[in-house]
């Protein structure tokens, strides 16, 4: 049987003095599509973080890919995962920096330079050509949603980990990522929305909050 | 060099009245902090030159050494006080930074630009130092400071940063840029305005003390030039040496570092 894409077995989580996730397991096969849902504050966005070396479990253990996480590994483990936040935050580079700042880093330089795929994937998010030379900065909650989600496609990471993506977004452009997920084959997702009913293309529905 | 005598010394004290006089009338509530400060320069300086009287005299190279540790690692303390980040943590990366910054120019200086037969001189090492150990210390405060308050502002970029597969290295090098830009940017204004705002420090001494102008000038710019290279090289050593116990070992900034 094949290993799980992300096991994540009995983990705690204390943040701020306060338990955030407690005992807490998960596995997601190789291409599943697996949406967690929950009120906000009950550990969905500290859970994606876990498994990106951002927040780090007290107790437990979380294999990717059947490699144990832990400070050595992480480095590897990064460049599987490809993360979009709920907010994401490029400091002042504009928006075609933002996307080709990856490719610049050792540990993807065996990747191709993916600039003329650019332009597809902003079309298909209905995002204009012309943002690329904007300052993310001066992006809008949706259009910083929409960026994140194509540099995270860009990147072809076999895991791909979502928190609100769709949160800033109207219906329309909530559509288009919807489909971008659903033409995903063999990418493993793990997604956080506080709205699970609307999130079609998931193959499970995780509640967070009632465990 | 006309001396100044002790009678002479307490009419400057008397200049005080005025500086005194208008915080008084302003009511700016700093006399007791200036009383203090007056105090303690005197103090100290009295110290530092029977001292240096003591230590020029005896010209020893282990005694010359020492003072200069104990300037590097008083100089440790109060760039970390400074920069508001915690001693214990980054001490021993600041007090290599700090030394290395200081004696690599000041070594070149005594050594090649001054050609004296012993690099550790009293009279050279000990002032020259003194001059780019001050300017290190200033830089690095501003620095360490720039550097981990933007990483600590920009938390999110820099975690988004991580996960797209950047090593700590590579993560940090835009917040090192410029912190680097910030720490140097005094000096290199300094040094396109020196002699036109104001005389510096260093060459109305040594114009004071009876020499030729040109002479002053010419150490003002050698002294110049090693106080740059000084603070360019603690500034970068300083941060790439504190990275390690800044961040855990999954490149997560170490909050623990402020104070």
């Amino acid at each position: 049987m094949q290993e799980p894409a992300i096991d994540i077995s009995q983990i705690d989580v204390v943040l701020g003095g306060q338990s955030v996730l407690s005992s807490f397991s998960l596995q997601a096969e190789t291409g599943e599509k697996i949406c967690l849902y929950g009120a906000s504050g009950c550990g969905k966005s500290t859970l994606l973080r876990c498994l990106l070396g951002l927040v780090i479990p007290r107790a437990g253990a979380i294999r990717i890919q059947s490699t144990p996480l832990n400070a050595q590994s992480i480095w590897h483990l990064r460049a599987l995962m490809a993360w979009v936040p709920q907010d994401p935050d490029w400091g002042t580079l504009t928006v075609r920096d933002a996307l080709l700042r990856p490719f610049s880093f050792r540990v993807n330089q065996s990747l191709p330079m993916p600039e003329s795929q650019i332009p597809e994937w902003l079309d298909r998010l209905q995002l204009p050509e012309s943002l690329l030379n904007k300052s993310t900065q001066d992006l809008s909650g949706g259009e910083k949603q929409r960026v994140g989600m194509v540099g995270a496609l860009l990147l072809n990471r076999p895991i791909l980990l979502l928190d609100e993506v769709t949160s800033a977004l109207d219906s329309a452009n909530r559509d288009r990522v919807r489909e971008a997920l659903d033409d995903l084959q063999d990418r493993t997702v793990l997604a956080v929305s506080h709205d699970a009913d609307t999130e079609t293309w998931a193959d499970r529905r995780m509640d967070l909050g009632d465990r | 060099m006309h001396e100044i005598s002790t009678s002479g010394l307490l009419i400057g004290y008397l200049l005080l009245a005025i500086p005194l006089a208008i915080l008084l009338w302003a009511r700016v509530p700093m006399i007791p902090s200036v009383l203090w400060s007056v105090v303690r320069m005197t103090v100290q300086l009295l110290l530092v030159g029977f001292y240096l009287r003591f230590v020029f005299a005896l010209n020893h190279l282990a005694i010359n050494l020492a003072w200069l540790l104990i300037m590097i690692m008083v100089a440790d303390g109060a760039a970390l006080t400074g920069s508001g980040l915690r001693l214990r943590r980054m001490g021993p990366a600041l007090f290599i930074a700090v030394a290395v910054g200081t004696l690599v120019p000041v070594l070149i200086f005594t050594g090649g630009i001054l050609r004296l037969d012993s690099l550790f001189e009293a009279q050279y090492l000990i002032p020259i130092s003194g001059m780019v150990l001050g300017n290190c210390l200033r830089a690095d405060i501003i620095g360490l400071r720039a550097f981990y308050g933007a990483i600590r502002k920009n938390r999110g970029a820099c975690q988004l940063c991580l996960t797209e597969g950047a090593t700590l290295h590579e993560m940090t090098r835009p917040w090192l840029r410029d912190a680097l830009e910030a720490a140097l940017a005094p000096t290199v204004a300094t040094m396109a305005t020196i002699g036109l705002v104001s005389l510096p420090g260093m060459m109305t001494g040594v114009i004071l003390a009876g020499a030729d102008p040109m002479t002053a000038v010419i150490y003002q710019i050698a002294i110049m030039i090693a106080i740059f290279s000084g603070t360019a090289l603690t500034v970068l050593l300083a941060i790439l040496l504190s990275l390690r116990s800044s961040f855990d070992p999954y490149g997560n900034l170490d909050e623990r570092i402020f104070r």
